[in-house]
């Protein structure tokens, strides 16, 4: 069989891009979510501290 | 702190905008002659790439100064860059595959470039490994870690010159058609902006939750 004869794999580009472009969104959204979720609940028990703290200095 | 209170939505309003345009910009550049459509995954993985490098030169510095001056803030920079090194560099190594499998009918080759670049971004996972589960004063080893994670960055950009590598070589970029140029650089800036914004919120949220440590040893006390 000549070289010219074999079989070619020809994929579509279409799938590729859609996912990787896909990928990126969801992975900068996710983490910018997750990210905002972490900053809130960290800063919310630093003032539930900081105000228990304050509540014990005063007499 | 405060400068970078006010900055920090800025940057990020504006890089969200940029990849909101992004797509448009994308959709409107001509098609490369030879790989066609897919080359288009280029706009998003190339400026990934920059953004890892920019997030592992950040935390290698960062580190570097821990090392030096043990101050803390540089300590929470160092974990924000390897954060979003690892964030970046996920982007890099999953779009990557996806224009490969296409254009050059691998998901992988074992080339200089792309194990290079698997080895960087495995030392800044190895990074946040060690702050995770090290236990107090893994922070100084992790520190090490990092400016070995910012070493390796000339070494992923010089590969394709240094070795024969499958991966197109540095040279594409300077090469663009001048309607693939706007949309390449306006995704760079967008990747570029998002990063550092990035990097002040997760450097922010480390250096909150030393000051929660803190006041919670206070309260104890």
């Amino acid at each position: 069989m000549k070289a010219s004869e074999l079989p070619t794999e020809v994929l579509p580009a279409t799938p590729f891009v859609f996912i990787a472009y896909a990928f990126v969104w969801v992975a900068l959204i996710g983490y910018v979510f997750g990210l905002w979720r972490r900053l809130a609940r960290v800063e919310g028990e630093l003032k539930q501290v900081v105000a228990r703290l304050e509540g014990q200095r005063t007499p | 702190m405060r400068t970078a209170e006010r900055v920090v939505p800025v940057l990020l309003l504006v890089a969200a905008i940029m990849f909101v345009r992004a797509p448009f910009l994308i959709d409107a550049a001509p098609e490369e002659s030879t790989m066609g459509l897919v080359q288009k995954i280029f706009y998003f993985h190339v400026p990934a790439a920059m953004a890892t490098f920019a997030a592992a030169f950040a935390c290698g510095l960062a580190s570097a100064a821990f090392l030096w001056r043990r101050r803390p803030m540089a300590d929470h920079v160092a974990l924000a860059g390897a954060e979003l090194a690892v964030l970046f560099g996920l982007i890099v190594l999953v779009t990557g595959p996806l224009w490969a499998r296409k254009a050059w009918g691998v998901w992988w080759q074992w080339d200089a470039r792309l194990t290079i670049t698997l080895v960087m971004w495995m030392v800044f996972i190895a990074y946040l490994m060690l702050r995770r589960f090290g236990g107090p004063g893994s922070e100084v080893l992790a520190a090490a870690v990092g400016v070995f994670g910012m070493a390796l960055v000339p070494f992923v950009y010089l590969s394709v010159t240094l070795w024969r590598t499958i991966h197109p070589t540095t040279n594409v970029i300077w090469t663009l058609s001048p309607g693939m140029r706007e949309p390449f650089w306006w995704c760079t800036a967008a990747f570029l902006l998002l990063c550092t914004g990035l990097l002040l919120v997760r450097a922010r949220l480390e250096a909150t939750r030393a000051a929660l440590e803190r006041e919670c040893l206070a309260v104890e006390e």
